[in-house]
């Protein structure tokens, strides 16, 4: 594991502060992927642990991993827990291993604790006997792509250059057609896009919600078309965020538009980029291998590893390790700019792989400090105008 | 908007508390917009007294309860 200071430059994060349980796990059945996107955080960025783990999760330590969540969840009384299946593709696992993953999670936990299980895939390998086994066993399914067929298969292509979008147009059509397993998309923000064509091609798929998601970068490894005097990312989501917000009837989700304008209400976030709720997850990959977040991965190699394994260490010995402590969504935690800029509680310093910079520290802005900034206000501003055109 | 008496916000944000009931009803009535939509799973939410883990950044936007 890399050295660092954690985020805190001076300050340590407060290790007798009581251990907040994890409530998400995000687990890495499978690590490969069909597919070699060229902007991919897991194979084509600076953590290359992916080729060290094996290809899919084993029964040991599907077996390991369900005792661990059982008694965190017993331990800490948690009424509900989210259990994110992950890859690589995790589809590539096949049906008997998903199925047991499922069955082992469900069987470890109290009979008072609840799991909501979600598995999120690039959308290639939808077949019928797969999603007879999702359906049966309730997993919600989210799609990642970039927008319409243009836009997918820019970037979103198998290693030998073939496109995908046709593929995963296949399969969100079986997932639709099957009630209430489809969840819905997940689109990486590309600047080369046109703003609204991407979201009304979003919308032809009829997704039941969806997010737009900031390209994992950071202020070593800045985001494409990154400046700092301007705010090109904030400007391509008020695009959208217009073309949404002023329709007459809410054609989708959309899971950072609708944080933003829930937190400006008083209310909390649905998504760690925005808001100081936290999303108490921790990553397990397919050998078992503890990590603090996936995003990590695009800041230095080993950086999110926390040297712990399912197998040796319980989750409250995960949950009280230093590097999880500071990712907690708390002001303390931010760097002293954020802590006293205006609208902290509605950004909540964004992201925080996005505050990683050249002193191994996350004591920084987001690197989209200022795009966050003016999507906040702007979005702030329309949320106050429409709630007054009420009154009138 | 906000009531006379009322502790003025300093952020500047526009809180459901701060909205009359009158204007929450009228957006139930204007139909399902995006801002009633928020605005009602915040007072879902708000009278629930529980809230949900947010999602990781790698996880499927929508979760079924």
């Amino acid at each position: 594991m890399v050295a660092t200071d954690l985020g805190m430059p001076g300050r340590r994060p407060n290790l007798a502060a009581p251990v907040e349980p994890f409530r998400q796990f995000v687990v890495k059945i499978h690590s490969r992927c069909n597919l070699s996107c060229d902007y991919c955080y897991v194979y084509h960025h600076v953590d290359q642990s992916w080729r060290d783990r094996p290809m899919v999760m084993s029964a040991r330590t599907i077996a390991a991993l369900a005792a661990r969540i059982g008694d965190h969840a017993r331990d800490h009384q948690i009424e509900k827990i989210f259990l994110v299946l992950h890859g690589g593709e995790p589809l590539l696992a096949g049906p008997s291993v998903i199925t047991d993953v499922i069955e082992a999670v469900r069987c470890g936990i109290p009979a008072d604790t609840t799991v909501d299980v979600t598995l999120q895939t690039n959308g290639t390998l939808v077949d019928d006997h797969l999603l007879d086994v999702l359906s049966r066993h309730q997993v919600g399914v989210g799609v990642s792509l970039d927008g319409g067929r243009a836009a997918t298969d820019q970037h979103r292509r198998f290693a030998d250059g073939r496109p995908s979008f046709a593929l995963v147009e296949a399969g969100i059509a079986r997932l639709r057609a099957a009630d209430g397993v489809w969840t819905g998309l997940l689109c990486a923000v590309d600047l080369a896009n046109d703003p609204i064509q991407v979201y009304e091609d979003l919308l032809t798929l009829e997704p039941p919600s969806l997010d737009l998601l900031l390209p994992l970068a950071n202020w070593v490894h800045r985001p494409p078309g990154h400046d700092p005097a301007a705010t090109p990312y904030a400007e391509w989501l008020i695009k959208v965020f217009d073309r949404w917000f002023d329709s007459p009837v809410r054609e989708t989700g959309i899971r950072l538009f609708e944080s933003i304008v829930m937190l400006a209400l008083g209310g909390a976030s649905d998504t760690e980029a925005v808001g100081l709720d936290s999303p108490a997850a921790i990553t397990v990959e397919t050998d078992g291998s503890l990590e603090v977040t996936d995003a990590l991965k695009t800041t230095a190699p080993g950086l999110g590893a926390l040297g712990m394994s399912v197998h040796l260490h319980s989750l409250d010995e995960a949950a009280r390790h230093p590097a999880v402590r500071a990712t907690r969504r708390v002001v303390e935690n931010l760097g002293s700019g954020c802590q006293i800029c205006p609208i902290s509680s509605v950004c909540g310093g964004g992201q925080y792989s996005h505050r990683f910079g050249p002193d191994f520290g996350f004591a920084h802005p987001s690197v989209y400090c200022r795009d966050l900034y003016h999507l906040i206000t702007h979005i702030r501003g329309r949320v106050g105008d429409a709630v007054q055109a009420l009154g009138r | 908007m906000t009531p006379p008496n009322a502790t003025p916000i300093e952020t500047g944000l526009v809180r459901v508390a701060d909205v009359p009931l009158d204007q929450l009803l009228a957006l139930r009535e204007a139909g399902d917009t995006a801002l009633g939509h928020c605005l009602r799973r915040v007072i879902e939410r708000a009278a629930s007294g529980k809230q949900e883990s947010v999602a990781a950044f790698n996880a499927a936007p929508l979760r079924r309860s």
